[in-house]
């Protein structure tokens, strides 16, 4: 397990470091030239000049990297030319504000998932189970985009009950959660969607296993039986997906951010893409993608630790 | 005679009955083949079915209401004909869904094949970069690519079959590593078949099953990655029409046309739907152990 957890590690540190790679060319790559975005309309060969100079975009690509690099590793994330705010800062204000976000949406998918699923799994081939699975199928279905535009039109602009864009900080609560709750069930209704069948398919597997029959025949009562029992196992699928999820959940972010224009790291991404504001925008991306390569890692070994057989398997490969 | 030749089915037939009837006996999945197959009729055949030109201007004639005479779903901003531009729109979704998952897939499946087959450098070379690109959320590296590429719809295609790939190369090479180890394919390589032979003639159709399913999943979320990326325009650009950019254009005139946002998100629902339905009925008949 210890080969096996310092070998895992060790992949997702050298990923991060080629994607690092990537996201530096990527960045470079995008059509435009840097000095010219960064500077006015029209600016003469020689402020173009002394832009690339005081930047480091004279250099040539391999110190580039390594600079950005060093300079990451020291905290250090520069500045966008833009706004002329210090990068880290800007972060640090974002950050927090999608996490809240995501926290809420993944609350709400599970609050309403993991019941629906355990209840359709109960009551499985009845009205209700086929209305779940009519229900998570659609979720998956329809865009995430739309689904925000329609609760804009029906809460805030039919109804008035939301406001139907922006963001107030946690400072004060009542106006922060009317602000976070559409784009929260936004999220969560793509999460909840795939949650409830996997929950639901999980438990009547679990149903099935000899050891519920052991329960039921020794007298368990039945909630025993789906508590103690079924439902334990069942979890540690749902644990899974969560996880594996997560990074959907990223993704619903970006565009979700930006239907509600909720100042977080999805909408700092595509405003960096627009502005090219390339320091900001490496910086987005390489975060983004490192929670993300986290994210799985967590994902690898808590589902290695719950299922011995993967690590054998794994080190086959 | 006649009579019982007509009824004895050929081992081959009564196979392919069978898994027919397991597929007809969802009705999701018969709903779901025919609302793929009208989504398809249209995309080839839009610019004939559609009753007004989708460019047209008129603008004595701007966010006319749905059902009124002349334009069935009414008008918009510029006063082109709703209709009109969703069926024309419908190529777009179509072809951005069935291109870019073919593109993963003819990709994904030969690095896969020759990755799992001859492991060593060329292996670790393709799982290594299969890492980096995972490691982006799907979203950022559409976004990514599809900003690098430039906006367009071919750009679009392009970018999100690159972000399917690596599912494709995982599941492919999966499913090697699994066969290349099985009795018949250690028999082709004693009988002295190359490479291409074992891996194209023998393994390839031996996991065709999770691919196809593979390529279920990806279609309509290839759609659904269009038409995002057409709406945050990087996709199709205006004036020509497509869902992604409706949507996006109608965000201006919730408050004035409510339906204008409806309409073009209903029909990205209804397209992805239906593959989606589909999907899971092709899923059943292939790998009916899933579903138990």
């Amino acid at each position: 397990m210890k080969w096996f957890v310092l070998r895992k590690v060790g992949q997702s540190m050298l990923t991060l470091l080629i994607a690092s790679i990537v996201v530096f060319l990527g960045v470079r790559a995008l059509p435009g030239d840097a000095a010219t975005a960064m500077s006015s309309e029209g600016a003469s060969p020689e402020v173009l000049a002394q832009i690339r100079q005081s930047y480091g975009l004279d250099k040539p690509l391999p110190v580039q990297y390594l600079d950005w690099v060093g300079h990451l590793l020291t905290g250090d994330l520069g500045k966008s030319p833009q706004t002329g705010l210090s990068v880290s800062a800007v972060l640090a204000s974002r950050i927090p504000v999608t996490l809240e976000l995501a926290g809420v949406a993944l609350l709400l998918a599970l609050l309403f998932g993991i019941p629906i699923g355990i209840f359709a799994a109960l009551k499985r081939n009845t009205a209700f189970d086929y209305l779940s699975t009519t229900g998570s199928m659609l979720g998956l279905s329809v865009p995430h985009f739309w689904f925000g535009i329609l609760f804009i039109l029906l809460f805030a602009v039919k109804l008035h009950w939301l406001p139907a864009s922006g963001f107030v900080p946690l400072t004060d609560p009542v106006a922060n959660l009317q602000h976070i709750i559409m784009p929260a069930a936004v999220l969560a209704i793509g999460l909840a969607a795939v949650l409830i069948p996997q929950m639901r398919s999980a438990l009547i597997q679990s149903l099935s296993e000899d050891y519920i029959r052991t329960a039921r025949a020794k007298g368990l009562a039945q909630s025993a039986v789906i508590g103690k029992h079924a439902l334990r196992n069942s979890l540690t699928a749902v644990v899974t997906v969560v996880g594996l999820q997560l990074g959907a959940l990223i993704s619903g972010v970006v565009i979700t951010e930006q239907i509600f224009v909720v100042p977080g790291i999805g909408k700092l991404t595509l405003d960096s893409v627009y502005n090219r504001d390339y320091p900001m925008l490496q910086a987005v991306v390489l975060i983004t993608a490192s929670a993300y390569i986290v994210v799985n890692l967590i994902t690898d070994l808590v589902y290695s630790a719950l299922n011995p057989r993967v690590r054998i398997q794994g080190a086959a490969t | 005679m006649t009579t019982a030749m007509a009824t004895e089915l050929t081992p081959r037939a009564a196979q392919r009955r069978r898994l027919r009837r397991r597929f007809t006996r969802r009705p999701t999945a018969v709903l779901g083949l025919v609302g793929v197959a009208c989504f398809v009729l249209v995309a080839i055949f839009g610019p004939v079915l559609s009753p007004a030109d989708p460019d047209a201007t008129s603008y004595d004639q701007i966010f006319v209401s749905p059902f009124s005479a002349g334009h069935l779903l009414g008008t918009d901003d510029l006063g082109r004909d709703v209709l009109s531009r969703l069926i024309v729109g419908t190529r777009a979704s179509m072809e951005a869904g069935v291109l870019a998952t073919l593109i993963a897939a003819v990709i994904g499946v030969a690095l896969g094949l020759f990755a799992g087959y001859y492991r060593g450098w060329l292996d670790t070379v393709v799982m290594r970069t299969t890492d980096v690109l995972l490691s982006f959320p799907f979203a950022i590296l559409a976004v990514g690519l599809a900003s690098i590429l430039g906006p367009s719809l071919s750009n679009a295609i392009l970018a999100l079959a690159i972000s399917l790939i690596p599912t494709f190369i995982r599941i492919t090479r999966a499913e090697v590593l699994g066969l290349r180890e099985q009795d018949y394919v250690q028999a082709a390589v004693v009988s002295g078949a190359s490479g291409g032979v074992i891996m194209f003639g023998h393994i390839l159709r031996n996991c065709l099953t999770p691919l196809v399913v593979q390529a279920s999943v990806a279609i309509p979320g290839a759609i659904i990655g269009a038409a995002m990326l057409s709406f945050l325009g990087l996709g199709e650009q205006p004036p020509t029409a497509s869902w992604g950019t409706m949507l996006s254009e109608s965000q201006n005139y919730l408050s004035q046309a409510a339906w204008f946002a409806v309409l073009p998100g209903l029909a990205i629902a209804l397209a992805t739907l239906s593959f989606n339905m589909f999907g899971d009925g092709l899923r059943e008949v292939l790998d009916p152990r899933g579903d138990q």
